[in-house]
């Protein structure tokens, strides 16, 4: 390149701006501006701080699901179905007397079961995951309804509800259980054969297939997997708040494909990483937050969020376009 | 061309046939399913999620989907709403237009924030899910109007000979569709540009315009449908239609719209809306409870699917 030092100075210091991912920024954004938004009292406390973190918590394993998804170029939409058939399938077993762990071992192969429905009929067809995601979401949706016999299920037992109330010192046991989930998945992804077919897969399926990969193997382990999350996710969700009713995961598909997408990762499949999606899942759970602190009523907030998304799929797409164009020139 | 032709003749054909079997499997099993009475009933049923679902169909056809639908729905019937009570000044004629206008240009931003900044529509509709939904709220602030002047409850309730109103409008609706999509220039190129966006553009179809027409079509049709569903419910509140979205999209999936664009008819999703609203109906007779419905749903729709495949593989 240059040989000019200024010029490589810059260049090198340029470097290390773009290095850093755009989302620390955007949550550096967020909470400047809504710590002058809120009262100081609400937004920028440790106790608010710790609520943004519960929500993210259940609100990170389901992107890691929908991201898993995005990147093969699918989608996901029942997750969150799934969640909310999960967290009344444990609460009913707890409520039964069942032993926690047991419950929560069965609740976990209900989710990779109905996970498993979604990857036999995706990798053997060529139908849109979209379409066979919404078939089983409405499945599990009556799943849901049907345990629970549309009530909601207490599960109050103080064992069950230390998963999510449990602390360390002064950090809750999700924040563990979703660091190891999120140093899995990275080392899956990024280190492991299973990883690299997934972006081979997502970037160009015919290729990936010619040059020998098992695209169905991979697309049908995708799914099953997200199951086996949503179930988890489900669980966390019922320990935090003592009792499931069978709408409550209900719409968490659409946050998770949010913070995938908010994370860079991109619809058309082969793009986006395992920590940029916990990203996408702060600045999520921190802007639902901060629009509840700043007391918006919930029509304003959905219009906020409404924006927010378009805004930053726009923005996203552009820095794509622009740094593809730069990689040209 | 001629594979293509047999295609479309298997996948309709295979549609006629569910309906069929449904309709003689649910006719031993209820009693009067088969009355006059129960069918128009079931087509009453059908004939609200028929109209989104003709409206998703075009997004559909351009390889697009709309989740704001219902939201859409929502937002323009409140809107509406509002000159037809029965103690304000009944506009009626004003209400329609600014709901219907207000629906097809909702759909018309969804159309240009896709086709001009090049946006997965999934993300963008689900972010004017958000947003009109949010207005609708807001322009509510909770509360329900009913009380609509009583000549406003004709449409909703209202028959002609015996056939309810809604039914008459869908039917229209379904007519006017299908001519637009079979017999003119805008049809052609809505299937031309969902089958293959570039070799369209090379052609000389502006995409932009043909996309924006199609989501601007979805918008206009639900707007449509929410007048028809508030005059039956006698009642307009802006939580109204939250799952229609999906169930339109269920409708025209059974119906054979293909999620990649440019395949389908609106036929085809008329028997979709068809089977979902017979299934329902006769589990309703059989006493089956609620819970079981989303089952039933979530099924028909991977068969269908299913179906589509075999029937798309009999000629390839």
């Amino acid at each position: 390149m240059s040989k000019d030092t200024d010029n490589n100075f810059a260049a090198k210091f340029k470097s290390i701006i773009d290095a850093i991912p755009g989302n620390i920024y955007a949550i550096l954004v967020l909470f400047i501006v809504f710590g002058l938004i809120c009262d100081p009292n609400t937004f920028l406390t440790f106790g608010n701080f710790m609520n943004i973190v519960e929500q993210f918590t259940i609100l990170s394993i389901i992107a890691i699901a929908s991201l898993l998804a995005i990147i093969t170029r699918g989608i996901d939409l029942s997750l969150g179905a799934t969640m909310s058939f999960a967290g009344v399938l444990v609460a009913t077993l707890i409520h039964n007397d069942w032993n926690i762990l047991l419950a929560m071992l069965l609740t976990l192969v209900a989710g990779v079961l109905v996970g498993m429905l979604n990857g036999v009929i995706i990798s053997r067809t060529m139908i849109a995951p979209f379409i066979i995601t919404l078939g089983t979401m409405n499945i599990a949706k009556s799943l849901a309804l049907i345990v629970s016999d549309n009530r909601t299920v207490a599960a109050n037992i103080p064992a069950f509800r230390q998963i999510a109330g449990g602390k360390l010192w002064f950090i809750p046991y999700t924040v563990f259980i979703v660091l190891i989930v999120y140093i899995i998945f990275n080392y899956i992804t990024q280190r492991r054969r299973w990883g690299r077919h997934l972006y081979a897969l997502g970037g160009n399926e015919t290729a990936a297939r010619l040059s020998g990969i098992n695209v169905q193997r991979v697309k049908f382990i995708t799914y099953a997997v997200n199951g086996g999350l949503a179930a988890l996710a489900g669980i966390i969700l019922a320990s935090r708040l003592g009792s499931a009713n069978p709408g409550q995961g209900e719409g968490y598909e659409f946050y998770g494909i949010a913070s995938a997408v908010v994370g860079g990762a991109s619809m058309t499949g082969g793009k986006g990483t395992v920590w940029r999606t916990l990203s996408g899942a702060f600045i999520i759970s921190a802007l639902r937050n901060g629009l509840n602190m700043a007391g918006l009523p919930v029509s304003l907030q959905m219009i906020v969020l409404g924006f927010v998304i378009i805004g930053v799929v726009t923005f996203d797409t552009f820095r794509g376009k622009t740094r593809r164009e730069k990689i040209k020139a | 061309m001629n594979t293509l032709k047999m295609k479309e003749i298997l996948t309709r054909l295979s549609r006629v046939l569910a309906l069929l079997f449904i309709f003689i499997a649910l006719s031993i099993l209820v009693d009067n399913f088969l009355e006059p009475k129960n069918l128009l009933n079931i087509l009453n049923q059908a004939s609200l999620n028929t109209m989104i679902a003709i409206g998703l169909t075009f997004t559909m056809l351009v390889s697009g989907i709309d989740l704001s639908a219902g939201s859409i729905l929502a937002l323009t019937s409140v809107l509406a709403a509002t000159f037809f009570r029965a103690d304000s000044v009944p506009s009626m004629a004003l209400g329609i237009i600014i709901a219907l206008s207000l629906g097809a240009f909702l759909g018309a931003i969804n159309g240009t924030v896709v086709s001009y900044l090049s946006l997965p529509p999934f993300l963008v509709t689900f972010g004017m899910q958000q947003i009109a939904r949010g207005v609708a709220y807001l322009y509510m602030s909770g509360n329900v109007f009913n009380n609509f002047d009583q000549r406003y409850l004709f449409i909703g309730k209202g028959d002609v000979l015996g056939i309810p109103m809604p039914v008459i409008i869908a039917t229209v609706a379904v007519i006017i569709a299908s001519l637009l999509l079979s017999k003119t220039t805008i049809g052609r190129k809505i299937y031309s540009v969902g089958a293959n966006r570039s070799a369209a553009q090379y052609s000389g179809i502006s995409t932009h315009k043909t996309t924006i027409f199609a989501f601007a079509a979805s918008g206009f049709m639900a707007a449509l449908a929410g007048l028809v569903y508030i005059s039956r419910l006698n009642a307009a509140e802006a939580i109204i239609g939250e799952n229609f979205s999906q169930q339109a999209i269920a409708a025209a999936a059974i119906g054979g719209i293909s999620f990649k664009g440019g395949r389908g008819s609106v036929y085809g999703t008329v028997v979709g809306a068809l089977i979902l609203a017979s299934i329902l109906n006769g589990m309703n007779q059989l006493g089956i409870p609620t819970q079981y419905q989303n089952l039933v749903t979530g099924t028909a729709i991977i068969i269908a699917v299913l179906l589509d495949r075999t029937s798309a593989r009999v000629e390839l």
